[in-house]
């Protein structure tokens, strides 16, 4: 059973995202609103898929992308949902360690596919 | 007792019905609060239900849409739950309303289709117009930015009569949603506008444009000429985001421009879109210009677009002549930045008097 | 003949004042109430989520003066650095610290001197260094070491360094919510008709609230009953008076721990004054007159947003000096702009706002206790009509527990952070207690601020900080 995390403020996304992969057997699915809640969730918890969205209160999506990679070290693959337009910020996202990344708005389909490439990979 | 009475009635004078009047109303405070707290948490345990069978629809919709022909029977169901929770109560309608445009701002494709066909076919965008009607300009706030996130195209007359409404605020948010409701034109609402441009508002419109496909960019140039001077400013700076390179004659025109804020604009344009034909005329507004703060944005134009050979000597002129810190300032930052050894010999010649300010440079972030 | 004219005079004074004081406080008080309203009903339409991915965004310096802060100083910074704005930085001004703070930052942001110069606009003691993070994920912080100056200086040589727009000083120790600066920014992009110059923000009190990694997780009713009457007191001051200051543009005090100023007017104005108490109210009133002298409109905003929350003193000791420094600081400001009372040109400032500082903050206590005194020698003359005197008593209280409420009222309507119900009936009582309790220490203070200020006290008082305890999770 594979566990995915899920951050974004947006409470009608996220639970909608949630569905999606649950509905395609991706594993259980854990929703968390900021970034602090994810670090937390991230330091109790192995996830073998992160998806984050890059603003959210407390903890960016970049610093989330860090603070896997460089504090827990893991190779856990990160998709970053951000909004369209913002091209540094997604280059940024790569260099800091982020694998792949979906621009708002996006379809559902495009989700699962890009996690089930992920999480097979 | 009887004479505390009698002391009472006596005695009621203006004073004592103030007292009265404060303690009663802290007493109906503290009891409305109570009462306030106690009914929206039984609303809330009774709305529960309701909500989760709505989040639940919203979800098989949004999710399953793009297999659509695989998951028909469960989308249908949702529909028409959706369909009963609707009708019961106006609250019930405007929580599926504000999942949904959730849902919309965040999806593309078929997903947000279905979601449109949604609010249409369930009759939502009639909760939506109603809110037009509302005497509140918060309401009627929420009401437009509703249609325009639902692209409700059919409701555009009702939309336009608020680009004269008493509430500033209404005004502009009904600019900003016409951008998104008329791309063939999407800056149709600027044509008229007598408000000064907010920088909120040019956060919104920028924001907005963002999201149209590159050939529904409108071209800025067609309001180079509009009478308010802070439209003009912001068209031109958009034009050179937008790169919008046919729009540099006519910012070249611009650069002269007798208010300072336009000119200024103008010639920060042509450093963004790097115009090099530019430069002559760059340089003559430079020798012609009063105002620092576009002497000094001239400077760092030339220093993008300008020919190096030719300026270096002139520049190091103006440097010994120039009694102004912040034209000063520039000047010796364009010298750094155009060439490495140069810049050293420079600064060690010509600066020795003014060391400090080079070294602010170098720590200057922007800079690096 | 002549006594009872004169006591016929002083009891006129006394009932005037405080009717003229309790009109004055009613109409702020619906202003409001009015403007909290208000302002709810705007924050339904407004996405403060586009202005973080726009290039359009004013630029920010934080900038956080810190003295011996050592004890919690990293933690502090870390929430500093984790507020939700793209275009900002966080300046630390170590204040010439004689603990290990400058050590304790070097050691956990990898920080590196940086070749610096500074155009001093304002004067300011020497900066020693300019540091920066060689870790590419802090780029947002810097760190001035300088020479101790005072809380003032340091601010000001946090101005001089900033080359952003907007400039927001806080107190290092409080804790700033995520959407601070989103908040506070919206005042300055979205007026229309006036240019903004600065805009205040809430303090709230955070004694008691669960707090992790300088993050409030929980908002909680105080314990310590002397932080308890200043949960109030806050309220009223925050919710109710600055509101309505703000809607009739009057306001000239925004507190130190959160504010927010246009950089280049604050600079202009000559920055933080290093010679007075009250150099956060004073910096607000001379932006004021400067912006007068310069003939512009301007205006000074204000939120009404929970957005910071600090530690409230909870001993008599150092409240009492706090308190004591308000009122040394609130004189000093009026003294240096006397030119102002009661100037047409200053507008609202000069007509409404100043004399009512002078008139019933600063004079406020004094009366009081001189009305007091009054009281006792005409009891103890045998002169007081007993039944009438009693009424006056029952309506000065009930009317301090009304204001109280409509404080509450404004929070629930708002805000509604204290959520729980026990927490609500505590905050009667503590109103129902606080005019016995609480009130007449705080004149107490006051009269001993002037007393002190009269006999040529300087120094800010010994401020001891517990620093929040960690709550283990």
């Amino acid at each position: 059973m594979k566990k995915i995390l899920v951050c974004d403020d947006d409470e009608a996304l996220i639970s909608m995202i949630r569905f999606k992969l649950s509905k395609e057997n991706y594993g259980e699915v854990v929703k968390v609103a900021d970034g602090r809640e994810a670090m937390h969730e991230l330091i109790y918890h192995d996830f073998d898929m992160i998806i984050t969205d890059i603003h959210m209160p407390y903890f960016s999506g970049l610093e989330l992308v860090t603070f896997v990679r460089e504090k827990l070290g893991d190779k856990t693959p990160i998709i970053v949902l951000s909004v369209e337009g913002i091209e540094n910020t997604v280059t940024e996202a790569f260099q800091l360690g982020a694998d792949d990344f979906i621009s708002k708005p996006f379809s559902p389909n495009e989700l699962s596919m890009r996690v089930k490439r992920l999480l097979s990979a | 007792m009887e004479t505390l009475s009698t002391i009472w009635r006596e005695s009621t004078s203006y004073y004592e019905l103030c007292a009265l009047f404060f303690a009663g109303s802290s007493g109906l405070i503290i009891l409305g609060i109570t009462l306030n707290r106690q009914v929206s948490r039984w609303k809330r345990s009774k709305l529960l239900r309701p909500h989760n069978l709505i989040k639940n629809s919203l979800n098989t919709i949004a999710a399953l849409a793009p297999d659509i022909e695989e998951y028909a029977t469960e989308i249908q169901e949702a529909q028409q739950h959706l369909q009963q929770v609707t009708q019961r109560s106006p609250g019930l309608a405007q929580f599926v309303i504000d999942r949904l445009i959730e849902l919309h701002k965040n999806l593309s494709g078929i997903s947000a289709r279905v979601l449109k066909k949604v609010y249409d076919d369930l009759h939502l965008y009639r909760v939506s117009k109603q809110k037009l009607m509302n005497g509140n300009y918060a309401t009627v706030i929420k009401g437009i930015q509703e249609l325009a996130e639902m692209r409700r195209h059919e409701d555009i007359e009702s939309i336009v009569g608020f680009l004269d409404y008493y509430h500033e605020l209404v005004r502009l948010e009904t600019r900003v949603a016409l951008i998104s409701l008329i791309p063939e034109d999407p800056l149709i609402c600027l044509k008229s506008m007598k408000d000064p441009l907010t920088k909120w508002e040019e956060i919104l419109i920028y924001n907005k444009l963002r999201k149209l496909s590159p050939e529904q960019v409108p071209a800025f140039k067609a309001y180079f000429d509009h009478t308010n001077p802070t439209v003009i400013c912001y068209c031109i700076n958009m034009a050179a985001r937008f790169l919008q390179y046919d729009a540099i004659d006519l910012m070249t025109r611009l650069i002269f421009h007798k208010n300072d804020a336009i000119s200024w604009q103008a010639v920060n344009a042509l450093k963004m879109l790097e115009a090099d034909q530019a430069a002559n005329f760059i340089l003559l507004l430079l020798q012609k210009t009063k105002s620092i703060k576009v002497r000094v944005e001239c400077i760092e134009c030339l220093a993008q677009i300008g020919d190096t050979k030719k300026l270096a000597p002139l520049f190091r002129k103006a440097i010994d002549k120039n009694k102004n810190s912040a034209v000063t300032k520039t000047l010796s930052k364009v010298f750094v930045n155009w060439d490495k050894s140069g810049a050293k010999k420079l600064s060690e010649t010509r600066f020795k008097g003014k060391s400090k300010l080079m070294v602010s440079h170098f720590s200057n972030s922007l800079i690096h | 003949m002549f006594i009872e004219y004169f006591i016929l005079i002083l009891n006129h004074f006394f009932i005037i004042y405080a009717i003229s004081i309790t009109s004055i406080y009613f109409v702020l008080t619906i202003i409001s109430l009015i403007e909290v309203l208000n302002y709810r009903d705007t924050k339904k339409f407004i996405n403060y989520k586009e202005l973080l991915s726009s290039p359009f965004a004013p630029t920010i310096s934080l900038i956080a003066p810190a003295y011996n802060e050592g004890l919690s100083i990293v933690e502090n910074i870390r929430s500093l650095l984790s507020i939700q704005y793209n275009a900002y930085e966080v300046i630390i001004v170590n204040d010439g610290s004689t603990d290990d703070s400058i050590e304790k930052m070097k050691a956990n942001f990898s920080l590196e001197k940086v070749p610096f110069f500074v155009d001093e606009k304002i004067k300011t003691q020497k900066i020693k260094a300019i540091y920066k993070s060689t870790n590419k994920a802090l780029h947002r912080l810097l760190v001035i070491d300088k020479e101790n100056g005072g809380k003032a200086d340091a601010l000001n040589a946090g101005l001089n360094v900033s080359s952003k727009d907007l400039v927001t000083c806080i107190d290092v120790d409080c804790i700033i919510e995520p959407e601070a600066l989103l908040h506070l920014v919206m005042p300055f992009v979205a007026d229309s008709k006036k240019e903004v110059i600065a805009c205040g923000g809430v303090i709230r009190v955070a004694n008691d609230c669960a707090v992790q990694d300088g993050r409030l997780l929980g908002v909680r009713f105080p314990k310590s009953s002397l932080a308890r009457f200043q949960v109030l007191e806050y309220l009223r001051a925050f919710l109710l008076g600055r509101m309505a200051w703000a809607k009739i543009n009057g306001l000239i005090l925004i507190s130190g721990a959160l504010g927010m100023f246009d950089r280049k007017i604050a600079v202009a104005a000559g920055g933080y004054n290093t010679q007075t108490v009250g150099e956060d109210m004073e910096l607000v009133v001379r932006m004021r007159s400067y912006m007068t002298s310069q003939k512009k409109n301007y205006k000074v905003a204000y939120i009404p947003d929970p957005l910071c929350w600090t530690e409230v003193p909870e001993t008599h000791q150092v409240l009492g000096n706090q308190r004591n420094r308000w009122t040394r600081g609130t004189i000093e400001v009026l003294k240096l702009h006397k030119a102002m009372f009661l100037n047409r040109k200053y507008g609202v400032m000069g007509l409404i706002s100043y004399p009512f500082w002078f008139l019933f903050e600063w004079l406020a206590p004094i009366i009081e206790a001189l009305g007091v005194i009054y009281f006792l020698i005409l009891v103890v003359a045998g002169q007081v009509f007993w039944s009438s005197a009693l009424t006056l008593i029952l309506v000065a209280y009930t009317l301090s527990i009304f204001f109280s409420l409509c404080a509450l009222l404004a929070e629930e309507l708002s805000f509604a952070k204290y959520e729980k119900k026990s927490d609500l009936w505590k905050m009667f009582i503590t109103a129902m207690l606080e005019p016995i309790l609480y009130h007449p220490k705080t004149v107490y203070w006051s009269l001993k601020g002037n007393y002190d200020l009269l006999m040529g006290k300087k120094s800010w008082g010994k401020m001891v900080r517990t620093g929040f305890k960690k709550t283990q999770s």
